[in-house]
């Protein structure tokens, strides 16, 4: 643009941040995407496939060994009838929000940085929602009884208590769990038709193109696509709102004093959005290290996903005290003894625990060099991460463990069993993402390929020479040619096509 | 119209057939109201109402069957799932507990007192309830067996050949050599048994043995009174009592009545159409430990037992002084005590003063004779003898049997060759253990061992084992310890063919067999009770039989003089007070003195005071625990004194031996003194008292600490000067496991109620002003409520007045359908926290044990627990200093909690699946079946009311609930034995399934159906008040619980409710729970020392 210089404002005006840095083609994205799936895998991913089928296997003992067994084998007692399971089933879920809410929030807010890590964060999400489904179904009594949550007509004339948030709970994660699969697979399309497109073995041609459901990229099917997911997006959106102020249900109707608290919504909602990017951050960092998407996913992607941790840490921070606030003014002693216990009593070191890492470590995010270093801000992510799991240990055990009579207290200790099941939980989390990094387009590329400068129809691209697929440097007036070329080929066809069709009509 | 061809046709043949088949004038039978006729109506009335009463002539005089047969086959008038009662007693130490045991087709399942028994008003303690399981107890003997030591199993002939050979040689030398060793027992008939055994061979001897007994206060009634006569306590009859160490209302068992009688006088409120209560009675209580006594008293001191006779002695002073007797006087020796006892005893002795002749001064059995024989006087002096004052002198036999030691004595000198051990109290177990009485046995050349446990220690030291029979399936007889007659019948045909000890008795007295169809017990039985009765009346025996007890048959007064002479030459002087530690051996509250080691019931019932289950553990003040811990170098604060789950231990140095015990800090116990429960730590307990230790520590297959080592001949009641100090390192506590702490399972944790007005009290005084102001209230603002300075304490003082949600309509008809509405009160001030509610519970509604793992996790599965709550002594803002405070002069608050039915229940609202809703008649309903466990409920109960089956605790064997399907001993479920117990009308919950009281909702169902057969066509199906008594209010000694309908404002659980002391738990919540409690009163002495803090704990709580 040399002209531009001429006209020069008094001040200048910045360029925005590239989304895409180092100016790479489209068919540069596509080949780094889907080279990831169709290539060999590192080493790395073998490392860590292997332990994380193990600990599913262990997973899958631990909960086998629950069911026939009891649920005694974890450490729950009387007072304290939930512990490390709806603990665990409450951290997954809020995880789980972080994906939904940059692909359907930000995408109806027309985030256009989104684009580049919306699809793995709704992998994870589905993943997350996975492993925290397995909580509430096994934590019951009597695993084989669970249908009876379902709205099944049978002979007895029981019908399930639609006043119980538990039940509400049922409906509102498989509802989550339905729409973002959905939601996920739609995106998923153009993609999966790109690798169909490229693939050339059997199964693989076939299995993509089995899920790529005949896309052809062609203008109608945009549409209906783009409507499409713009209907899905309207409608996840409540749902990012909605699961967890449901999941804060289970405790906000409850009559524990520490449970039963307005705030709790908000709070929880806010908290998963935290929990959810320092998880998003957690995998996509050493994932962008690993495939080399640092292009793609670029520092101002973290710097954005690390500002939203600032803003909801502190939410969540202000959560913590308002609730301690409240429980004083209220003078509520059994409320006032909650809070005290929470901070002062026997499980303190989770409470403090809690409240260190997720309001002071992301408070670090205010300077610009900690969300850049991606070590602070791995660092951050797991303190996060942590800490979002204290806080539901504390809300949940220590509100139940210490109520109203001092005569029914006591203690919870969690078993074995209960941390290895939660450590399987893990396993199964990441053996599904590193699934899905093997066999999916980790990053949108239909739509990284929009938010590229050249999409924009009014792009003028600057005189200067550009690469093609092969890295060879193009000159601006060379490419502009082959596309007159191209296009003419192009109508040349549509014309020929036209009449034949027209011929045929006659003769028939 | 025809029905047939040939009907039509109207052949010969048809018509002679129709005739055959239908009579000409049959459907004139069924013509009604016809008075000369017989209808078919009448036909069957007539017969129904001849059954009928042939029924009730069967049911009143039962055919005198000698043998009872198991039931195979149906009988008729045997309704499953109806159950029968039969009356029966259980033999106690000094008396018995008459009980009515529910027969379900011939299994007793539940026990619960005779209300009709004049001496014990339907008193049952927690032992009495749960002996029960005793008698289901898979491991009782089953067998005889033979050899010491390792004894093999053999067939009952050879032991009886053994005998009959025995005999012979027995006949020529009368008996010389032969020696009897047997519990104490009020039975008449083995009394006279043994009688006919020492005619036949003049040289026996008979020897009595009992670890726990009242031998002191019976030896001292002999010398002052005259040899056949007892001492017959009646508390009700007392207005001032002072209690030295005994705990009547526990185990310190001085008659069977003693704790109703101790409520009778502690009632408060004039319920209407009642008889107005009496004066309230005042308690004082000196003891070295919390006592399900002293939590009662209004003025509790904590004095060790060394110093408790000079505590007497001081006492005694007092009121010769006072009273002017001289003879008192000249009874009472120099004794020094402190000054806090002084003012102490001098504020109690001037009140037991003013009220002369209805005050009463007891000893517990922790006590010597010396003290019985002062209090004895002391009472004298004041006047407290007679018989309708609180002592009544009655004239009754005492069965002359030789003490142990004369027992060990002979043994050592060779003059026993054969011994037979029928002692409960399992005596090479038990014994003093100077006598080293287990070594003593292997002089003797043959011991035969009667008892239903063949594991214990003199089981496995006799020759020759009998398994014996448990009360409910033998014939006997036993004296109330008011006299009152009774005769034991049995249930069931012995299960493990059991002999009782005199069917022994008598067969050893005849070869003869018994005649078909007889039993020479219960003959035996008839013969005594012809002597008792005076007649011989079969429908007296009958009447007796269906009773449960002889009428009348009381021992009478005797109307003794004290003798001061021989009381004198009881009493010496010797006594001197040590400084250092005592060591007291206490009775333990679960196993007695250890006969109960194998019942998972009473092993997992909390102890009242220290909430410990499996176990025993020696109890040290927080001041001396600390002074311990300084011996070692330590500075303990009080968070110190407990660990988590865990207990420190200490050593007790006795003759050169170390005995270690698990420490526990004692809330109001004396300094320097240190108690352990007796019973425990037997070689061979059991494999429920077996369980593992805790998941992963398991210690053993043995239970709790031995103290009978430390218990010698001259200390049977406590040691002094013994050495004690803490354990730092680790020691070897048992083989191969060493450690410096030790798992302890308490239920519960916390014993302060953090300023929670949870449990409410109040004075006399405050009660009576109160009682006038609601009054007054009442008739100023008739149907308004009232709230009294009992209900609005703590968070209820905060609660906003009720708003009307239905607005414009009117609420009394939407509510007012006519059911029934289920409710109950809890009396604090009468419940002691025996836990006796906890066990009756357990064993109606078939309430799983779950072994001490599982107690010290939290899984403890009984649906009414007792909360119990220590309150310090405070200043005027209620606040004490919780680092410094030696919670020495603390309350005891015992609260039974169970499910209070709340109207607006919290957990109903968050049962995902409706597994748990309410009934019309107010109950909160579980529906077991519909459960899936999502364990919500529970943690949205306030009260924690809601226990959850985390394993298959009635399928799995304790100690392998972790292995799931894979247990291996007896995949299908727990012993058989064990599951002949169960109520049929309940169901057995399975692992992952939520339970909790349901108000009994089997008997008050079994109720409802009756009334409405009854009511047959007419409306009149409310089920009558008083009809339904639920298990643990049949089960409370003290009346501290009402049940019933309180919708209906004539029954008793509405008056009572009507009481300025009914407050809600938890009111604040708004839950309109449908348990209340009723506010425990205190009667200070405002001239005591510590008047101000009785009875103000919920006071000072805003």
């Amino acid at each position: 643009m040399a002209d531009a210089q001429t006209s020069e404002p008094i001040r200048p005006v910045l360029a925005r941040e590239p989304l895409v840095t180092n100016g790479r083609s489209m068919s540069w994205v596509t080949n780094k995407i889907c080279g990831i799936v169709e290539n060999r895998q590192p080493a790395l991913w073998w490392y860590l496939f292997i332990p994380s089928v193990i600990l599913m296997g262990v997973l899958g003992y631990c909960l086998a060994y629950l069911v026939v067994t009891g649920v005694g084998v974890w450490g729950n007692n009387h007072p304290v009838g939930w512990g490390w399971a709806i603990t665990n089933f409450v951290f997954w879920i809020g995880i789980g929000h972080a994906g939904t809410l940059i692909s359907a929030i930000l995408f109806l807010t027309r985030q256009k940085w989104r684009t580049s890590v919306n699809r793995a964060a709704e992998a994870m999400t589905l993943f997350a929602v996975i492993c925290a489904g397995i909580f509430p179904a096994i934590h019951v009594g009597r695993f084989w009884m669970v249908w009876f949550l379902a709205p099944v007509p049978n002979a007895n004339g029981i019908w399930q208590n639609f006043k119980s948030p538990l039940l509400w709970d049922v409906f509102a994660v498989s509802t989550y769990f339905t729409v973002s699969v959905i939601f996920w697979y739609v995106g998923l399309i153009p993609d999966l038709a790109t690798l169909r497109d490229r693939a050339k073995k059997g199964i693989r041609k076939l299995a993509y193109g089995f899920f790529a459901l005949g896309w052809r990229g062609a203008n109608r099917h945009w549409r209906h696509y783009e409507m499409a997911y713009l209907l899905l997006a309207a409608l996840s959106t409540p749902l990012v709102l909605s699961v967890h102020s449901v999941v804060s249900f289970d405790f906000a109707t409850s009559i524990v004093p520490g449970w039963h608290t307005t705030i709790f919504p908000p709070y929880f909602v806010a908290g998963a959005i935290f929990g959810g990017f320092a998880m998003v951050l957690t995998l996509m960092i050493p994932a962008r290290k690993i495939y080399g998407l640092q292009d793609l996913i670029t520092h101002k992607h973290i710097d954005n996903m690390a500002k939203i941790i600032l803003l909801t840490g502190t939410i969540v921070g202000y959560a913590y005290i308002m609730e301690l606030f409240i429980s004083w003014y209220g003078g509520n002693k059994y409320e006032q003894a909650a809070f005290e216990n929470r901070q002062f009593g026997y499980y303190k070191w989770a409470y403090w625990a809690m409240f260190f890492c997720n309001v002071i470590s992301p408070q670090v995010f205010w300077f610009k060099y900690c969300r850049h270093n991606l070590w602070v801000v791995m660092a951050v992510c797991m303190c996060v991460n942590a800490g979002m799991w204290f806080e539901r240990f504390v809300i949940i055990v220590t509100s139940i463990a210490q109520d109203f009579l001092p005569g029914a207290w006591d203690f919870y200790h969690p078993t074995r069993i209960e941390i290895w099941t939660f450590v399987g939980t893990f396993g199964l989390f990441l053996g599904l993402f590193l699934l899905f990094l093997r066999f999916f387009p980790v990053i949108a590329m239909s739509e990284i390929k929009g938010v590229l400068p050249e999409s924009d129809p009014h792009y003028l691209p600057p005189e200067t020479f550009t690469h093609d697929a092969e890295g060879e440097k193009l000159s601006h007036k060379a490419l502009k040619k082959t596309a007159k070329k191209t296009a003419k080929k192009a109508t040349k066809k549509a014309t020929k096509k036209a009449t034949k069709k027209a011929t045929k009509k006659k003769k028939n | 119209m025809f029905r047939s061809l040939s009907e039509l046709e109207q052949s010969p043949a048809f018509v002679n057939r129709l005739e055959r088949e239908f009579p000409q004038g049959a459907a004139e039978l069924s013509r009604e109201g016809d008075e000369d006729s017989l209808s078919r109506r009448s036909f069957m009335r007539f017969m129904g109402a001849s059954t009928a009463l042939a029924g009730i002539g069967l049911a009143s005089c039962r055919r005198p069957v000698g043998k009872i047969l198991p039931y195979a086959d149906s009988v008729e008038w045997m309704v499953p799932g109806k159950a029968v009662y039969y009356a029966t007693a259980m033999p106690r130490l000094g008396g018995a507990t008459p009980i009515i045991a529910k027969v379900h087709e011939g299994r007793p399942i539940h026990l619960q007192g005779n209300a009709l028994h004049p001496g014990s008003l339907g008193s049952t303690d927690q032992f009495a309830i749960a002996s029960i399981l005793d008698f289901y107890d898979p491991e009782r003997s089953r067998s005889y067996r033979k050899g010491r030591g390792d004894s093999k199993t053999i067939e009952a002939d050879e032991f009886w050949s053994f005998v009959s050979e025995k005999k012979k040689e027995w006949t020529s030398s009368k008996g010389n050599g032969l020696a009897f060793l047997h519990g104490a027992s009020t039975s008449p008939t083995r009394a006279r048994v043994a009688d006919l055994i020492y005619q036949q061979l003049p040289e026996v001897s008979f020897y009595e043995y009992e670890a726990v007994d009242n031998k002191s206060l019976k030896n001292a009634t002999i010398s002052l009174f005259g040899k056949e006569n007892h001492v017959r306590y009646q508390i009700d009859k007392a207005h001032r009592i002072l209690s030295i160490g005994s705990d009547f209302m526990g185990v310190d068992r001085v008659s069977d009545s003693a704790a109703s009688d101790f409520s009778m006088g502690r009632k408060v409120d004039h319920i209407e159409g009642e008889e107005k209560p009496g004066p309230m009675n005042r308690l004082y209580v000196a003891e070295h430990q919390y006592t399900v006594t002293g939590g009662m008293a209004d003025h509790r001191l904590p004095v060790r037992v060394s110093e408790q006779s000079a505590l007497v002695n001081e006492v005694a002073k007092q009121v010769a002084e006072l009273t002017g007797d001289a003879r008192l006087k000249s009874l009472t020796g120099e004794r020094q005590v402190s000054d806090a006892i002084k003012t102490w005893t001098e504020g109690a002795v001037k009140d037991l003063y003013e009220n002369k002749g209805k005050s009463l001064v007891l000893a517990g059995n922790r006590q010597d004779e010396e003290v019985h024989a002062l209090c004895l006087a002391i009472n004298n002096a004041l006047g407290n003898i007679g018989s309708d004052k609180a002592i009544d002198i009655v004239t009754g036999s005492h069965p002359e049997s030789g003490a142990i030691s004369d027992l060990a004595q002979a043994i050592g000198d060779g003059k026993i060759s054969t011994l037979v051990i029928s002692a409960e109290s399992d005596p090479a177990y038990s014994a003093p253990s100077d006598l080293k009485f287990d070594e003593l046995l292997s002089k003797v050349e043959t011991v035969i061992h009667l008892g239903v446990r063949n594991l214990c220690a003199s089981a496995r030291a006799s020759d020759w084992h009998v398994p014996g029979a448990h009360f409910l399936e033998s014939w006997g007889d036993v004296r109330a310890s008011d006299g009152t007659y009774s005769v034991i019948q049995p249930m069931i045909a012995p299960l493990f063919d059991g002999v009782s000890e005199i069917a022994f008795l008598l067969k050893l007295l005849s070869d003869k067999e018994p005649a078909v169809g007889t039993d020479p017990a219960q003959e035996a039985v008839k013969e005594t009770f012809k002597v008792i009765a005076g007649v011989d009346s079969e429908s007296l025996w009958n009447t007796t039989l269906r009773n449960g007890f002889l009428r009348d048959s009381k021992y009478p007064s005797a109307n003794a003089e004290l003798n001061y002479d021989s009381a004198k030459g009881m009493i010496g002087d010797n006594v001197t007070d040590s400084d250092g530690y005592e060591i007291v051996f206490t009775t333990d509250n679960k196993v007695w003195d250890g006969r109960h080691i194998n019942n998972g019931w009473l092993q997992e019932v909390p102890d009242p005071i220290t909430s410990l289950t499996w176990d025993n553990a020696a109890l040290v003040g927080i001041s001396t625990l600390k002074k311990l811990a300084k011996d070692k170098g330590l500075n303990w604060k009080n968070k110190d004194l407990v660990i988590e789950d865990k207990a420190h231990l200490i050593k007790v140095v006795s003759e050169g031996e170390d005995h270690y015990f698990p420490v526990l800090p004692a809330y109001g116990h004396a300094k320097n003194s240190i108690s352990v429960s007796i019973g425990y730590g037997q070689e061979s307990a059991g494999s429920i008292a077996g369980t593992p230790q805790s998941s992963g520590e398991d210690t053993g297959n043995t239970t709790g600490f031995n103290v009978y080592p430390l218990r010698g001949t001259g200390s049977l009641l406590f040691a002094t000067g013994v050495k004690v100090e803490l354990v730092t390192d680790e020691v070897e506590l048992r083989e191969g496991y060493n450690t410096n702490t030790y798992p302890i399972a308490l239920t519960q944790e916390h014993f302060l109620m953090e300023g929670r007005a949870l449990y409410r009290d109040g004075t006399k005084k405050e009660f009576d002003e109160e009682s006038v102001k609601s009054k007054k209230a009442q008739a100023e603002h008739p149907g308004e409520e009232h709230a009294s300075s009992f209900q609005s304490r703590g968070m209820d003082s905060h609660i906003p007045p009720e708003q009307a949600i239905y607005r414009g309509q009117n609420v009394k008809d939407l509510i007012d359908d006519g059911v029934q509405q289920w409710g109950m009160s809890i009396d604090l001030n009468l419940c002691n926290g025996c836990n006796a509610c906890t066990i009756a519970c357990q064993s109606e509604n078939n309430i799983p044990i779950v072994g001490k793992d599982q107690v010290i996790i939290g899984r403890e599965m009984h649906w009414v627990r007792m909360d119990r709550y220590f309150a310090p002594n405070t200043d005027s803002q209620g606040k004490f200093d919780e680092e410094e405070e030696d919670f020495e002069n603390v309350q005891l608050l015992p609260q039974p909690v169970a499910c209070t039915q709340c109207e607006a229940a919290p957990c109903e609202t968050v049962c995902p699946v409706n597994a748990t809703v309410h009934t019309e008649e107010g109950l909160n309903a579980m529906a077991y079946n519909r459960c899936i466990g999502t364990r919500y409920c529970a943690n949205n109960c306030p009260y924690k009311a809601r226990r959850f089956n985390f394993f298959d605790y009635n399928k799995r064997p304790l100690d392998q609930l972790y292995k799931g399907p894979l247990s291996d001993e007896d995949k299908t479920g727990v012993a058989p034995s064990l599951k002949l117990q169960k109520n049929p009308n309940v169901t057995v919950r399975m692992r992952g399934v939520m339970e909790k009281c349901t108000y009994c909702v089997q008997r008050i169902q079994e109720a409802k159906i009756d009334q409405k057969r009854k009511a047959r066509d007419s409306d009149d199906v409310k089920v009558p008040d008083g009809k339904i008594k639920v298990a643990c209010q049949v089960a409370c000694t003290a009346d501290a619980i009402v049940f019933g309908d309180i919708s209906d404002p004539e029954s008793r659980v509405s008056k009572v409710k009507q009481s300025p002391r009914n407050y809600e738990m938890l009111k604040y919540l708004g839950l309109r729970a449908r348990t209340t409690y009723l506010a425990r009163i205190k009667n200070p002495n405002m001239k005591m020392p510590d008047a101000d803090q009785v009875g103000t704990v919920s006071k000072k709580i805003h």
